[in-house]
């Protein structure tokens, strides 16, 4: 599946501790995280690549086992590969919480997941965090996760407005992360993707520097070759301010 | 800080009538002392407020205003209160001596507990709520530690709205300073107005934890704790002590729903229900819950506990193919992403189902919204024409057609623009719904609109290895914006540009600010001086030449303790971290012992010949080196 993905540490942090995996399992099967840890001194970078390769690993052997043993009696449905997504995000959790409890340096990380598992013409999503996924068509950039944060909670309960979100002093908590604590609850999304052009995963450094209306100006802008789409997307947050790690992870769904 | 200020009132009598006798305990906002009264000859308890608090003077006056009110409230389950005293130095109330242990510490040695004592508990508190409802008092703090039990097993809530933090009713989620938020209600930690059923909650769930031995939410930090109050279904008590009777888990799920009308109205309403317990233990009620079985919850619930499978709802998204009317300023998710956890065995199918009415019922409204701007005219008057309102929307041919269809005359000014879409219409003259009668001589309106023609795009070129000032020059004549950062890099030469953020090559924005690299040469790499002390000449100018360190001012002085020609001492000394290649160390060369000559006595005629013989002394030192007039060399 084509892709384009760029993560840059951005203008104002000493390091980067988003971190993204993208692997192509067959044909058909694809696989993209992103995620954005956080943590006393580097324990961010930790859990974010600790998380992003368990949750990988364990997905690709998930998957492969299921592609490869008679795969005609146990195919790759939605009810099976929700229970590969929440199993493997169950097992990321244990292996960030674990390393942190046992090292006092590292105590209290945890970082976003957020993941897209491409099966043929359906993508399923699996979110923990703040962290996005998004759907692009027709000049249209429309969120298909919900964030896990503070300021999310209050707008819908009412009590903060959603453009009032961006100026919160609580903008940064959030309410849901992996490997904070023993369990984890995800948000999980299917979305049939032959409707669609192009989905967008990216961490916060993104789109709180750049506005969806620019996000869906360069995803839909043809004069940029795709395999720069998530460069640009990285360039103009910078442009902006870039005052957090940024990363974007682009998948091509336009059928030709 | 904190013993002394505690035992310095110790033995000291307040406004001539309280005597300190000693400390019973100590909080966030006070401390509280067993003093005995001299006047009515008893032992109450004093609760002094903080020094830090007691100057907050929105503070004190709520403090004292609130202290007023309790002092009114006379119940047997509640902790009294007798005086307030606020003066400049001190300020404090005191209350009845509560003596027994707190329910905290109760539950903790004797927890869980059995439906009769907590009914027994419940009803105590209740009892002293009503109380102090009925005159418009509300706790606002009621948890475990704030009710006594006494050795009798009689029960007295403390603690009723008195010094509190200035703002109590809005908890900064942040401050991990908030009291125990275990207890809270939705609407406490939503910011929102607390009444006295916010009360009644924060006992739902003190029973909650005295049945089951656990709060109904635990989480890592403040924050989720706060947020599960707020959205979180509590697992009912029966999954943790499956006997529980049936009418007291009812009891306390009521008590703690989310929503205040959800609650009891009041306590003597809870009070009553509990006394049917007692009395019949076997009782059920039928309470009416509005959450249970619409799942149209405006507040998104989630099943606390295991991410098992059925309790976690996939959403499945449909993307649509009408392009939605207004450019989205924020994110404003479609009508089908709503993040609504259902109960456990709900069917997909009549969900997907709902969702596509749902999403059907929006498409149509667009649709009818669509027709209304473009079409419909003012049917009495049918020569105006009301201008419509195309501000943010996408300018095509298609639509300067339909436009002139209507009786525009369409102009088009086109501006680059980096904070619209290329084709967006930024402005429009005449604005939105003005008039404008047509006629024969006028049969169109003039319409100019500003269209975006989105951002200029240019290329940076690649300024590797030219000098910094001449790209400066060459970046202002393109009108592109920079900044420049000078870092060392041993490869390119000092005032050369290094590289471009972003790379050469790269087509961006032409308001982008990119960064110019420029080398500052190579580094100097930065040494700790040694101890040169006691080296000779030579020893040092090797050392030196070595570690590329130069040699500054060389002064001679002379030493009793230093053989001559020795180094006695350096500046800077050793150990000074140095940047190498520039620095130069200073250094004092021995000259040996100063050698005082003695004025030479006349030599007796007796004596001549001894002291000329033994006389070799000379101002002449020959341990002086050779080199002493000269610098030495680098």
């Amino acid at each position: 599946m084509q892709y384009s993905a760029y993560t840059n540490v951005g203008r104002i942090r000493n390091q980067n501790e988003d971190c993204y995996l993208a692997e192509t399992v067959t044909d058909s099967v694809s696989l993209f995280t992103v995620c954005d840890g956080m943590g006393g001194a580097s324990a961010g970078e930790t859990a974010s690549a600790t998380a992003c390769s368990v949750y990988h690993s364990a997905m690709t052997a998930a998957l492969k086992s299921h592609l490869t043993s008679a795969h005609l009696l146990t195919p790759l449905n939605a009810k099976l590969c929700k229970r590969l997504l929440v199993d493997s995000i169950t097992e990321a959790n244990e292996a960030v919480y674990k390393l942190s409890k046992n090292d006092p340096a590292l105590e209290g990380m945890g970082t976003t997941l957020v993941s897209v598992l491409v099966v043929n013409k359906t993508a399923y999503f699996v979110n923990v965090g703040d962290s996005r996924a998004y759907y692009y068509k027709d000049g249209e950039l429309c969120q298909i996760t919900k964030d896990h944060s503070y300021v999310q909670y209050l707008v819908d309960n009412g009590m903060i407005k959603p453009d009032e979100a961006e100026t919160h002093p609580h903008k940064n908590l959030i309410t849901r992360s992996v490997g904070t604590s023993a369990e984890i609850i995800p948000d999980l999304f299917a979305l049939d993707i032959r409707r669609t052009d192009s989905i967008l995963l990216c961490s916060d450094g993104l789109t709180n520097m750049v506005n969806e209306g620019e996000i869906a100006g360069v995803l839909g802008d043809d004069s940029i070759d795709f395999s720069h789409k998530a460069e640009r997307l990285v360039a103009k947050a910078n442009s902006h301010g870039g005052t957090d790690n940024i990363t974007a992870l682009v998948i091509n769904t336009h059928l030709k | 800080m904190d013993s002394i200020d505690n035992t310095k009132f110790i033995g000291k009598t307040l406004d001539d009538r309280y005597r300190i006798k000693s400390l019973v305990g100590s909080g966030g906002m006070s401390r509280v002392f067993l003093v005995d009264d001299l006047v009515l000859h008893r032992e109450l308890a004093l609760k002094m407020l903080r020094e830090d608090i007691s100057k907050d003077e929105a503070a004190v006056r709520r403090f004292i205003h609130e202290s007023k009110a309790v002092s009114m409230l006379s119940h047997p389950n509640i902790v009294s209160v007798y005086d307030v005293s606020v003066t400049s130095d001190v300020k404090y109330i005191v209350l009845e001596y509560a003596e027994g242990i707190t329910l905290k510490e109760y539950l903790q040695e004797h927890g869980p507990l059995t439906a009769e004592e907590t009914i027994h508990i419940a009803v105590q508190i209740l009892s002293g709520l009503q109380h102090a409802h009925s005159r418009g008092i509300i706790h606002r703090d009621i948890k475990p530690q704030n009710i006594i039990i006494a050795p009798d097993g009689s029960i007295k809530v403390t603690d009723f709205g008195i010094a509190k933090i200035p703002n109590s009713e809005t908890i900064t989620m942040a401050d991990k300073a908030i009291g125990s938020v275990h207890y809270i209600s939705p609407e406490q930690a939503s910011g929102l107005k607390v009444d006295l059923r916010s009360d009644l909650y924060s006992l739902g769930i003190i029973l909650y934890e005295l049945i089951c031995n656990r709060v109904p939410f635990e989480a890592e930090n403040a924050v989720a704790v706060a947020c599960m109050q707020i959205s979180s279904r509590a697992v009912p008590p029966s999954e943790f002590v499956p006997d529980v009777p049936k009418g007291l888990e009812q009891i306390v799920m009521k008590a703690i729903s989310k929503r205040p009308a959800d609650r009891f109205e009041n306590a003597a309403q809870m009070l009553s229900c509990l006394e049917r317990l007692e009395t019949t233990p076997d009782a059920v009620f039928d309470f009416v819950t509005v959450n249970e079985e619409s799942g149209e919850d405006v507040i998104p619930t989630e099943v606390d506990g295991k991410a098992e499978d059925e309790s976690i709802e996939m959403k499945v998204i449909t993307p649509s193919d009408t392009k939605k009317k207004k450019k989205q300023r924020k994110e404003k998710p479609p009508v089908e992403i709503e993040v609504v956890y259902e109960k456990r065995r709900a069917p997909m199918l009549p969900i997907i189902f709902g969702m596509l009415c749902a999403f059907g019922a929006v498409v149509l409204v667009v649709l009818l919204y669509l027709l209304q701007h473009y079409f419909i005219t003012d049917p009495s008057d049918a020569n105006v024409l009301i201008v419509g309102d195309f501000v943010h929307e996408t300018y095509s041919a298609e639509m300067k057609q339909e436009l002139e269809s209507q009786g525009y005359t369409v102009t088009v000014e086109w501006v680059a623009s980096s904070d619209y879409l290329a084709n967006t219409i930024i402005s429009q003259t005449p604005e939105k719904d003005a008039r404008r009668q047509l006629s024969k001589e006028v049969p169109t309106c003039q319409l100019t609109l500003i269209v975006s023609s989105g951002e200029n795009l240019v290329t940076l070129p690649d300024y590797t290895g030219t000098e910094y000032r001449e790209a400066k020059l060459d970046l202002q004549r393109r009108k592109i914006k920079y900044t420049v950062q000078k870092i060392y890099n041993n490869a390119v030469d000092e005032g050369l540009v290094i590289s471009t953020y972003p790379a050469a090559g790269s087509i961006m924005g032409s308001e982008t600010e990119i960064i110019l690299y420029v080398s500052k040469g190579g580094e100097n790499s930065y040494i700790s001086i040694p101890y040169l002390t006691g080296m000779t000449a030579a020893q040092l100018k090797d050392t030196l030449k070595s570690l590329d360190i130069r040699m500054g001012k060389v002064s001679y002085v002379y030493s009793d303790t230093v053989a001559p020609g020795l180094i006695i001492s350096q500046s800077p000394v050793a150990g000074t971290t140095v940047q190498t290649g520039i620095t130069s160390v200073n250094i004092v060369v021995s000259l040996g012992p100063k050698i005082e000559v003695p004025d030479v006595p006349e030599p007796t005629p007796d004596q001549t010949q001894d002291s000329a013989d033994t006389s070799d002394q000379t101002t002449d030192d020959p341990t002086v080196p050779e080199t002493s007039d000269e610098p030495v060399e680098e």
